[in-house]
């Protein structure tokens, strides 16, 4: 898959607000019946940033984004495009919003060159611009020897890449991509990880849902995290980590982990989360940022122990995450 | 609102390519031609002319300058009444909608710039086209079957009329293909129910002819008033200031009564009828297709 990109944010569009996010959830509400899917969902992301979507399965963000998508009908709320509110069929606002579903699927008996022709037929790109187009991104996403193959003869991984092409076809300002590493191999990774910063550095926006964490971390520098339909944080990952926690862990070793250490150690201040790794060896959660490790070595003592090594790490956003969907529960 | 031709168009391409690229298409069409040549052309030949004497429209023998307005009659009466355009404009159609649902083709298709409408219309301006070509091919067929069995054939100025006949009892289906399909998304589920309510469609027409003979309200049910429309197009090209006899009979058993109408009253009602049934099946489709939610 070649990163470089060839075409420039696409409208530009003036009857848009210039300034502003690109795009606003206020309250989303989506429920089935008496069932909820989404119960109070806030999201922000400004232009021109990567924007990480975050949360367990069934958390509700594909929920959020099939409603901002028009493909589920929001019971309550307000979503926003680059300033101006969603309603209807929005045609106008949806030309400058690409959006990749999680597994995609395409119509099996059309080939991948076809797929792009089709969909970009119907956003009104004339056919002069969509054979070159088509043939740059196929490029773009690495498709080149499967654009005349059936989609229906495609592998998840080549779907995405497929999927991926659609979303940018006529240069959308606004990319939202549902999972968009699903299925991909480890090099499919590390390309749309490259295509999708070259896109921001274009000054493109990018909402981006994912379950792979350590991606997200990699990839996105503002986060929002939803739990049970519901926004629980938002914010830059490095903001979040000292707001929430400290962003501090500590793993010590003991040479021999007594019954009460363990339970000492959670009533101590600052110490959200205690947790055994391995064998005489726990992690401890910090909430708030100080050197635990005098601390450490005199609660060993008191219990019998001895504490052998300790080192402190940076939290990463899946202990983060894990932190904060148990924090809500 | 306003909706773009082009994005309509853009949306009965991409429907035309898929229809075309289905072995379900060429199936039902193959089988819907092969019979027009069976009717034209093969009938006469093994038939001879004993088989004009044999086939009557209305008691009335149309002669062999009037074989093909009899092989059509044949070819839409001789199993059941209705099957044909069940197959033609239900089978066909059953994809449009349920499919995109079941096999979520329909989420690339919702996410472009274009409005619901926009993909209703396309969809149904290509099977409105795809009929019409389908309708023009089988009535020219069987125009020369008819043609190479037994000469010259008469009225010929009347082929538009069947042509219109036979598209509308195929878009009648059509319609509610896309009313159920918008319905239940579900292309197999679209299929089954289809089924089911020609059965009972027809099932009920022979249960209230038997018991009161009387047909005319017959018209406005779905299916049937595009079967009259065929039957009394083709009696009009031969006697259009004659009486249609609407026999209120049950398969295989005798007629309770049966009532006479003028065959321009027939064409009338089949026609109001058709019309009222394509505009409520096609705007109630729309109602449910603009309000369907991708869940999966």
């Amino acid at each position: 898959m070649k990163a470089e990109l060839g075409e420039g944010p696409s409208s530009g569009d003036s009857a848009f607000a210039s300034t502003g996010p690109a795009l606003e959830v206020r309250n989303l509400v989506k429920s089935y019946g008496a069932v909820p899917g989404v119960w109070d969902v806030n999201l922000t992301v400004r232009r021109g940033t990567l924007h990480g979507f975050l949360g367990p399965n069934g958390s509700g963000k594909t929920t959020t984004i099939k409603c901002i998508m028009g493909l589920l009908h929001s019971t309550s709320g307000e979503i926003k495009v680059f300033g101006e509110q969603l309603r209807g069929d929005a045609v106008e606002l949806r030309h400058m919003v690409g959006y990749l579903p999680e597994l995609p699927s395409f119509p099996k008996y059309l080939k991948g060159r076809e797929v792009l022709s089709t969909y970009g037929r119907i956003r009104g790109i004339p056919d002069a611009r969509l054979e070159g187009e088509s043939r740059g991104l196929l490029n773009k996403v690495g498709l080149e020897k499967a654009a005349e193959k059936p989609v229906g003869n495609y592998s998840k991984g080549i779907q995405t890449r497929l999927g991926l092409a659609v979303a940018l076809l006529g240069g959308p300002d606004l990319l939202i991509l549902d999972e968009p590493t699903e299925g991909l191999d480890p090099v499919g990774v590390v390309d749309v990880r490259k295509m999708l910063k070259d896109l921001v550095s274009q000054g493109r926006t990018v909402l981006m849902s994912s379950h792979q964490l350590p991606e997200v971390q990699q990839t996105c520098s503002v986060v929002t995290v939803v739990k049970e339909g519901r926004t629980i944080t938002q914010g830059s990952v490095e903001d979040l980590a000292r707001r929430l926690h400290g962003g501090i862990v500590y793993k010590a070793e003991f040479d021999s982990l007594a019954p009460g250490l363990m339970d000492e150690l959670k009533t101590v201040d600052g110490v959200s989360e205690v947790t055994s790794v391995e064998e005489d060896v726990v992690a401890v959660l910090m909430s708030k940022d100080y050197d635990l490790r005098p601390l450490l070595a005199r609660l060993a003592v008191q219990h019998g122990s001895l504490l052998l090594s300790c080192e402190r790490e940076e939290t990463s956003l899946e202990e983060l995450f894990i932190s904060l969907v148990k924090e809500t529960c | 609102m306003t909706l773009s031709l082009g994005r309509v168009w853009a949306v009965a391409r991409y429907e035309l390519t898929w229809d075309l690229r289905k072995k379900r298409t060429y199936i039902i069409l193959g089988m819907f031609l092969f019979a027009a040549v069976v009717f034209g052309y093969l009938f006469p030949i093994i038939g001879g002319n004993s088989i004009v004497t044999g086939t009557l429209l209305q008691g009335v023998n149309p002669g062999e300058g009037l074989w093909w307005v009899s092989a059509h009659n044949l070819a839409f009466n001789t199993f059941v009444s209705g099957l044909f355009p069940l197959f033609i404009g239900g089978f066909i159609a059953a994809d449009s909608i349920g499919t995109e649902f079941d096999s979520n083709t329909i989420v690339p298709l919702l996410s472009q710039p274009v409005r619901r409408a926009e993909v209703y219309a396309g969809k149904v301006l290509e099977k409105v086209l795809l009929l019409l070509v389908v309708s023009t091919i089988f009535t020219l067929l069987v125009v020369a079957g008819s043609e190479a069995s037994f000469g010259a054939q008469l009225h010929l100025e009347m082929i538009p009329l069947v042509v219109l006949a036979e598209f509308g009892a195929f878009l009648e289906f059509t319609a509610l293909a896309f009313l159920v399909g918008s319905l239940v998304r579900s292309g197999a589920t679209t299929l089954g129910i289809l089924i089911a309510a020609f059965i009972v469609i027809l099932a009920t027409v022979l249960v209230v002819s038997l018991q009161t003979g009387e047909q005319e309200y017959m018209f406005l049910l779905p299916t049937v008033n595009a079967d009259f429309l065929l039957k009394s197009t083709l009696y009009y090209i031969f006697q259009p200031f004659g009486v249609m006899v609407l026999d209120g009979c049950a398969l295989g058993g005798g007629c309770a009564s049966s009532i006479a109408v003028g065959v321009v009253s027939a064409v009338e009602y089949a026609v109001v009828g058709l019309l009222a049934n394509l505009l409520a099946a096609f705007a109630a489709g729309y109602y449910f297709f603009r309000r369907a939610e991708v869940k999966g």
